[in-house]
């Protein structure tokens, strides 16, 4: 009969957790439910015992009751939550990909952290740590900021608050979004199978011939997967959120890419000298799809910053 | 009251079971004891429920308690203070100025 009570009392203790009342809840818990089972059917059995623990609820509910007030993180910070992280993260992996494209470091004092990316894999690896880990120092600081009495208002840009559902948004369909998952499957078959994606001649029967040289191979390859990548990420935040900022960092990342790909030297880029007449093409279509890109940045910012703050129902 | 218990969970009673545990409390009371008192009036306050709200009470100074040991066993006894009773007070004034205002739009209602 006890071991069944213990038991019982012993999981709502777990859930509990580290309070100064504990014992006095269960042994109230205990008084109750004993006195119940005795009234029910007269005498404390294992089984009336057992009906009446299974009438209380279980030991996770049970608990609950008892720590409905106390949140780790108070609800009226909660909505800031995801915001502060990916505000966060935006910082944190924008430095990382400026790191790797400048070649650079970037110290963070007073925390004695140094952000420096030097290889493309990194980058890429980092990219769901680096959220991880800002998630977690946000909502770290929320839990101090939720343990303190004091109301703290929390800081949020305006222009961030800004209502954007009116504005049309791109490319948010699925059918577009199975279609780059698609295409990464591809492309990662065929960069693992041949350690490339850029080729002279597409013959099946031979082997492939490389278009590039090594170091340019492998580098591009990369960032046209992380590209790849990247877009599926921009679809599903599009679907999600609904945000002209997504799309803001969609044509930053590109507008960043394109200039890395600038700054290689031309004559480290195809294995075949007489392809370089290749490279100025690729360097003029790549200058002219820069402007665009530059003109879509303008606009998203314009259309951005002058959005209305309310959205009035127009009859 | 209606004939039959009526299963006491959603956010709307917590406030009813909060003013019925302030009028039962003159008299103390140990938490089995008031469920069973709710239950002969025709509401089933479950214990998971019931405790938690005495323990929140007990917290705001509102009720106090004390252990006794009866037949070998243990029970806290619940009160009613002097703040619970203010407090008691200005519940009651809400409730019957929410039932008026209930009732009200209930006739126009039914006069319509």
């Amino acid at each position: 009969m006890s071991k069944i009570m213990d038991d019982y009392l012993e999981g709502i203790r777990h859930y509990l957790g580290d309070r100064t009342d504990t014992e006095e809840i269960l042994a109230e818990i205990r008084s109750h439910l004993l006195e119940k089972t005795q009234n029910d059917g007269g005498e404390v059995t294992d089984a009336a015992l057992q009906d009446a623990i299974e009438e209380y609820g279980s030991p996770r509910q049970v608990a609950a009751r008892y720590l409905e007030e106390s949140h780790i993180i108070h609800p009226t910070y909660r909505q800031f939550l995801f915001r502060y992280t990916w505000l966060l993260f935006a910082i944190h992996y924008g430095l990382k990909i400026l790191s790797f494209v400048f070649g650079d470091s970037f110290p963070i004092q007073p925390f004695g952290l140094d952000i420096h990316v030097t290889r493309w894999p990194d980058l890429f690896i980092q990219l769901p740590f680096t959220w991880i880990a800002d998630f977690g120092l946000v909502a770290l600081v929320f839990y101090l900021i939720t343990q303190n009495p004091t109301d703290v208002r929390l800081a949020w840009p305006r222009f961030f608050r800004r209502s954007l559902k009116p504005v049309k948004m791109r490319g948010a369909e699925p059918w577009k979004l199975w279609a780059w998952i698609t295409l990464l499957i591809v492309l990662l078959a065929a960069y693992f199978r041949n350690e490339t994606l850029f080729f002279q001649t597409i013959d099946f029967k031979k082997p492939l011939t490389p278009l590039l040289q090594p170091d340019a191979s492998q580098t591009l390859s990369l960032l046209v997967l992380a590209l790849v990548g990247f877009e599926i990420i921009t679809l599903l935040l599009r679907i999600r959120f609904r945000s002209l900022w997504v799309d803001f960092a969609n044509t930053t990342v590109y507008m960043i890419s394109f200039i890395f790909v600038l700054a290689i030297p031309r004559e480290q880029l195809f294995l075949d000298s007489r392809l370089l007449f290749l490279a100025d093409l690729a360097a003029w279509v790549i200058g002219f799809t820069l402007i665009i890109l530059a003109y879509d940045l303008i606009r998203i910012l314009r259309t951005v910053l002058t959005a209305k703050p309310f959205r009035t129902v127009e009859k | 009251m209606t004939d039959q218990p009526i299963g006491i969970e959603p956010e709307m009673n917590r406030g009813f079971v909060k003013i019925l545990v302030l009028l039962v409390l003159e008299t103390p009371m140990y938490g089995y004891q008031m469920a069973r008192t709710f239950e002969t009036i025709g509401y089933a306050v479950e214990g998971n429920t019931l405790y938690p709200l005495l323990r929140r009470l007990e917290k705001n100074h509102w009720i106090s308690s004390r252990w006794e040991i009866e037949n070998d066993r243990p029970k806290k006894y619940y009160r009613i203070t002097e703040t619970g009773r203010e407090v008691r007070r200005h519940q009651l004034d809400i409730w019957r100025i929410q039932t008026s205002i209930i009732d009200q739009l209930d006739k126009e209602k039914t006069h319509e």
